[in-house]
């Protein structure tokens, strides 16, 4: 790569300034609806669905627009499905006619009047100039001014009418959607040779060892702006360059030090950048733009939870695998940086973000509790760097309150070793399943109790009570989201980072489950949050809700056993760890709610 | 208002009266304070607001139509930009002192006086306007969210509402007799065709006492001479007829229409700018876009409210990917009126800033007091599109900004030669910057 490239903008597939409001929320929603109706398996009614619900928006392309109605009349044109019988076909060859007219008259205006309006020149005229199949243009004529035209020319004319289509607009819009990822390896393999050589570049004069530095900066910026276009493409393009696989090390078994990070420098050749390199440039990436590692961070830890899913076994070490392994490094390297860039006063710890402040590289303070929270809940808690790196952001919070309480909780403090953990594995579990539906028990009779409170005060201040005092929820239907960090409008706060998530936007339904799953951004919280419900999250760090499982009714503690085994899936009931099911878990959340209300 | 600030003194200073010198005759009329105006980074905002100096058939119609002795209702209809929003000003300054308060039914959808884009609205105002050339938000006494910049995708819906806001404001003010209010109705420019049309519907439903025909020089453009709604020769109210203030001969109907979507965007920007608290400076739409960015929204139970689409059919596994980023009114489903048809009074506009589908919420960002909101079950989907400066602000860009985008054929494609993909051309360029 040249190094003009680092400073301009990359030329095709690079990103242009100008910013046009468009229906579909990202490139990759696009290239779904591109897929659907263009690709060798279409699925033209997922296709049409979406593009109904981008006409609602009240920006849809003309093209695009097109396309949806030449799909539709298509599909209920008995020529295009050769006999496939279907149920909605048109049969009238005269209301097909009027069908196909209309869209290639929209076709036709649409692309040319403003042009038209704009040179004068005819319609005719400007169809030849860009390339517009001229039997179109006659059809708008004919269409508009004369007889309709024959069915069997319709025909031809929405084949060539879609072919345009495909291949002016929906071809040559792919190619020029921006390749974040290739803008950003180009400008990371620059950076990578700069830094091959940067050795013998110390022993070199002055005026030299200043361009590279220059260089090196200007890169720095180039991936800044590209930061600012596409946040969260440029964050996962950089957690691709660190080399997390490595399968060769544990197949060789050859490497020991699995706490360092060291391990894949010299594992991948092929590689340009080592880990280390990385490290360097997210290092001087993060002091101009902090929230790029908050950003790695969520992204490393929902790799985590996919490990983990993907794992299945909840055994003592789930962290087998040198991958996980060295993605949980990677945690305590971000998060060493994190306290890093706070205590330099870069990331500005804060009790709220105010509507109006100038200070973008503030995070407020429950984002720290959420994500030591989220750290509580995976299930390789017992992993030395994730533990230390949950001590670190308890060392963050500076809450000595908390920081005692937390330090009680075993898995914090104290290593074991694989077979130690196996066999409190077994005893918990062995003990333990009688307990659970005790703890059940007790649920129910809270509730009933409840009710029972809950009857007395409906017969004591009659409805208006009721209504004031035991169903506040209910009455607020509206009600101001706690702890919101800033984030652009379209998209929603992550639950434990605070970076900016674009939601999946499915309609969560059983029935529907085949229409709304499918590619593009997706939250992995509802999987993975058993725990974290025990919780309040919009309460402050001093107050002791991390350790809310510990206090919530159905189980009355004492104290905390030693324990260090995985969390997940147990539940500490009587002062054991039980082994509890979803379903379990689900019904006693239900229950739980109706507590704490 | 549809001439831009600047150019008022001019035009009316330019306009060839065969009266007397405007200035002669009527006392010119100056807005005291300019008004902050809105805060378009591009638009500098014109410093001092140059004087509206009144043309004598517009104070003297004011003068004949404040001294009636009846209360009248009086209806201002005339082609586009030829100044029915600044008349209807004047004329409720004027009528103001004697009456005390005065109804102000607003039928422009596109460009409402005191209503965000969308609205048909009812108000009762009772303090005098301070700054005639700029529209001012104020709360309405009754709206409906009709959801479009124009009444054409819904001629019905958009006349049934009207006349419900009319029927309201007879049974409420004119009936009474403790207290009868008269009524300016200022109507949209839309003059031809269906606009016609439905410009005598109007008029036959609300029967005004007065009617003010505002008449521009370019004679076919105006509405028809006479009494054109009634059939015969019935008794028909009062005609006006004025002159248009300018006298634009050179009214490119491109340039206008651009005029209004940057004015819906700027009344947009104005209105959910009401939503941070006076103390708190939101001066630039680049400040607003972030503080908007930053508010903590209201949260809704997907369970707690429905989602209604006013002008399209979309398909319920997308409702979320239609309405995420977009903007809503916000009704409540009680209180609708009671004939068929109607739509519900609405309270105000909402943005949906965003959806979390796992754990069932909306997030809306809206200026409607709390205690107002808790009983809003309905979003009403229109086609009004979210102000484009309300979505990129550096560092917090909407992700329906999107760049590279090639849906048009641009200037650029027609004079290059060799094209095989015309929309492929333009490069670096922005495309918004083309629609502005």
């Amino acid at each position: 790569m040249e190094a003009e490239e680092t400073g301009g903008a990359g030329g095709a597939g690079g990103h242009s300034t100008g910013r046009k409001l468009v229906p579909w929320s990202s490139w990759a929603e696009w290239q779904f609806v591109r897929d659907a109706i263009f690709s060798p398996y279409p699925d033209h009614a997922a296709a049409l669905r979406r593009i109904a619900a981008w006409r609602s928006r009240g920006c849809l392309p003309i093209p695009v627009d097109v396309t949806a109605s030449l799909v539709e009349i298509m599909l209920r044109d008995p020529f295009f499905r050769n006999g496939v019988p279907s149920e909605d076909k048109v049969e009238s060859e005269q209301m097909l006619s009027m069908l196909y007219t209309m869209g290639i008259m929209r076709l036709v205006n649409g692309l040319l009047e403003n042009p038209h309006k704009e040179t004068g020149r005819s319609l005719s005229e400007l169809a030849v100039t860009v390339g517009v199949p001229r039997i179109l243009v006659d059809i708008r004529h004919e269409g508009s001014h004369r007889d309709l035209p024959s069915l069997r020319l319709l025909h031809l004319a929405a084949i060539k009418a879609f072919d345009w289509l495909k291949c002016n607009y929906w071809d040559s819009q792919t190619k020029a959607i921006p390749d974040t990822r290739l803008e950003l390896s180009s400008i990371l393999h620059v950076m990578a040779k700069f830094m091959k050589g940067k050795d013998s570049e110390n022993a070199k004069p002055g005026s030299k060892r200043k361009r590279s530095q220059k260089l090196m900066s200007d890169s720095i910026k180039y991936v800044r702006r590209l930061y600012y276009t596409c946040p969260s493409e440029v964050v996962s393009v950089l957690l691709e360059f660190f080399v997390l696989d490595a399968p060769e090390i544990s197949e060789t078994g050859d490497m020991h030090q699995t706490d360092s990070l060291d391990v894949n420098h010299s594992s991948d050749v092929q590689n340009e950048l080592s880990n280390g390199d990385m490290e360097t440039i997210i290092e001087k990436l993060s002091e101009k733009e902090p929230r790029v590692l908050l950003g790695i961070l969520k992204l490393v830890i929902e790799m985590i939870e996919s490990l983990e899913i993907k794992g299945e076994s909840y055994a003592c070490l789930p962290a087998e695998s040198s991958k996980m392994k060295n993605v949980c490094s990677l945690v305590l390297w971000i998060v060493t940086n994190i306290k890093e860039l706070k205590d330099s006063g870069r990331i500005g710890l804060v009790e709220e973000i105010g509507v109006l402040s100038s200070d973008r590289n503030a995070v407020p303070s429950f984002c720290l509790a959420k994500l030591l929270q989220k750290f509580l809940s995976l299930s390789i808690i017992g992993e030395k760097c994730i533990t230390d790196a949950a001590l670190l952001l308890i060392e963050m919070a500076d809450n000595n309150n908390v920081k005692e309480k937390l330090r009680k909780l075993p898995v914090l403090s104290l290593q074991r070793s694989h077979k130690d953990c196996t066999i409190l594995e077994s005893r918990i579990i062995s003990s333990g399943q009688g307990s659970v539906e005790s703890a059940t028990e007790k649920l129910e009779m809270f509730k009933l109790q409840l009710r029972k409170s809950e009857n007395a005060c409906l017969a004591e201040n009659g409805p208006k009570g009721l209504f004031s005092a035991s169903m506040p929820e209910k009455h607020n239907r509206w009600s101001i989201a706690k702890s919101w960090t800033p984030c652009p409008l379209g998209m929603i706060p992550c639950s434990y980072s605070s970076t900016a998530v674009l939601p999946a936007l499915g309609v969560i339904d059983c029935e529907l489950k085949d229409d709304t799953i499918e590619h593009g951004t997706f939250e992995h919280d509802g999987q993975t949050e058993t725990f974290a419900y025990y919780s309040q999250p919009e309460k402050q760090l001093d107050d002791v809700n991390i350790l809310e499982i510990s206090r919530s009714p159905p189980c009355e503690i004492s104290d905390l056993p030693e324990l260090t085994s995985p969390l997940r899936g147990k539940l500490l009931v009587g002062g054991l760890w039980k082994k509890v099911t979803e379903e379990e878990l689900l019904s006693m959340k239900s229950n739980m709610k109706i507590l704490l209300c | 208002m549809r001439q831009s600030r600047r150019t008022v003194r001019q035009k009316l200073d330019s306009s060839p009266s065969p009266a007397p010198r405007a200035t002669d005759a009527a006392s010119p009329m100056s807005s005291p304070s300019p008004s902050p105006r809105s805060p378009g980074s591009a638009s500098p905002p014109p410093t001092p607001a140059p004087a509206v100096i009144v043309p004598p058939d517009w104070a003297s119609a004011n003068a004949f139509i404040s001294s009636e002795l009846s209360t009248p209702v009086v209806l201002v209809c005339g082609p586009t930009n030829c100044g029915k929003s600044t008349f209807s000003r004047l004329l409720l300054n004027s009528l103001l002192p004697r009456h005390g308060r005065v109804g102000y039914l607003d039928t422009d959808v596109g460009q409402p006086e005191f209503s965000p884009p969308g609205c048909l609205s009812l108000h009762v105002v009772d303090e005098a306007i301070a700054d005639l050339q700029n529209p001012v938000l104020r709360q309405a006494e009754r709206c409906f969210f009709f959801g479009d910049t124009s009444s054409k995708r819904d001629p019905e819906t958009y006349l049934n509402s009207l006349f419900l806001l009319y029927t309201y404001f007879v049974e409420k003010y004119q009936c009474t007799g403790s207290e009868v209010l008269p009524l300016i109705v200022n109507t949209p420019g839309w003059v031809k065709g269906t606009g016609f049309d439905m410009l005598v519907e109007m008029l036959r439903y609300i029967c005004p006492t007065i009617v003010v025909q505002i008449r521009t020089r370019r004679q076919r453009k105006n509405l028809p001479d006479g009494m054109f709604w009634l059939d015969d020769e019935q008794m028909g109210p009062k005609v006006i007829k004025i002159d248009a203030a300018c006298h634009d001969s050179l009214s490119i109907s491109s340039l206008k229409r651009k005029d209004g979507g940057g004015m819906r965007e700027r009344r947009l920007v104005e209105y959910f700018k009401q939503c941070f608290s006076s103390d708190i400076s939101v001066a630039t739409n680049k400040e607003l876009a972030y503080a908007l960015a930053s508010l903590p929204p209201y949260e809704v139970l997907f369970s707690d409210v429905k989602v209604i689409h006013l002008h399209c059919e979309v398909p319920r596994t997308e409702i979320w990917r239609s309405l995420n980023a977009t903007i809503v009114g916000l009704a409540i489903s009680s209180d609708t009126p009671e004939t068929a048809h109607a739509i519900p009074w609405c309270v105000g506009l909402g943005i949906v800033r965003g959806i979390d589908v796992q754990r069932g919420l909306l997030y809306v960002i809206t200026p409607v007091p709390v205690e107002r909101l808790q009983s809003v079950d309905l979003l009403l989907q229109g086609l009004i599109l979210i102000p484009r400066s309300l979505l990129q602000v550096k560092g917090c860009v909407s992700p329906y900004m999107s760049t590279n985008v090639r849906d048009k054929i641009t200037a650029k494609d027609l004079y290059a030669k060799n094209l095989n993909s015309p929309l492929v051309r333009e490069n670096g360029k922005s495309d918004s910057e083309a629609d502005m």
